[in-house]
């Protein structure tokens, strides 16, 4: 009988019984492990959350006016250079006030 | 299982759910940041406010005013369905109410009560970084006009 079969058998069988905690702890504690995953979690977390998405055209979208109202005149313009909305309202005069 | 764990791969992924848990409610959320600046546009002045330059420069070919002065500037943070006031003038409030997203866009209603009387009200859809121009109510010798922007 092999002896050392069985011991390298009985050995297996313990370390599988060790909780996965400890066994986790264990693991991550080793740099071979621990170095490339913290390498390989910095670089995900700059590409999903910090760097831009380049995007294949540059579309500039614009903010835009839904709808409104006044109780007086109101316009919607754009501004000539970034065409972005330009809302011009002119109240109109209280009860009382002079035009 | 024991390879599993021993493999970097693995416990990158397990880091990066973590961060994404932490990182991702702080990054966007439902939350969106409004900048309201107040300004006074002046036909008489020919002051301009140093941050007021990019607006000043656009805005004098089209509109008969040659003075641009910052009177206010305040930051608001609305979580979906929330109301904000915000003081203008003397008897005059903006009244923001954030609707929620659409796609890109932010849903922003925005009013202007003067002494207890609505005068104006506008939905915007606002992009992120986007923002957008109220102008035409008398103040002082000019009219007021806020730049309204939006991040998210």
């Amino acid at each position: 009988m092999d002896l050392s079969c069985v011991l390298d058998e009985i050995e297996k069988q313990v370390e599988l019984k060790t909780p996965l905690w400890e066994r986790m702890k264990k693991s991550i504690l080793q740099p071979k492990i621990w170095l490339p995953a913290a390498a390989l979690t910095a670089a995900a977390v700059l590409v999903f959350f910090a760097a831009p998405f380049p995007s294949g055209q540059a579309t500039v979208e614009k903010s835009r006016v839904e709808s409104v109202y006044s109780n007086g005149t109101v316009m919607v313009l754009q501004t000539p250079e970034s065409s972005r909305p330009l809302i011009w309202v002119i109240p109109a005069p209280q009860e009382g006030e002079a035009t | 299982m024991k390879a599993i764990m021993k493999n970097p791969l693995f416990f990158a992924f397990l880091c990066f759910c973590l961060c994404a848990t932490c990182v991702a409610p702080a990054i966007g959320g439902d939350a969106l940041n409004v900048t309201i600046e107040v300004i006074r546009a002046d036909p008489e002045s020919t002051v301009i406010d140093p941050k007021l330059e990019d607006l000043a420069k656009e805005l004098r070919p089209v509109l008969n005013y040659t003075g641009f002065t910052m009177v206010k500037e305040c930051k608001v943070r609305l979580i979906r369905d929330e109301e904000r006031t915000v003081m203008l003038s003397s008897g005059r409030l903006l009244k923001l109410h954030f609707m929620g997203f659409e796609k890109k866009e932010a849903r922003l209603i925005v009013g202007i009560m003067e002494k207890d009387r609505e005068i104006f009200r506008t939905t915007l859809l606002l992009v992120d970084k986007g923002n957008i121009l109220i102008g035409g109510p008398a103040y002082e010798t000019g009219v007021l006009l806020l730049r309204i922007g939006a991040r998210f």
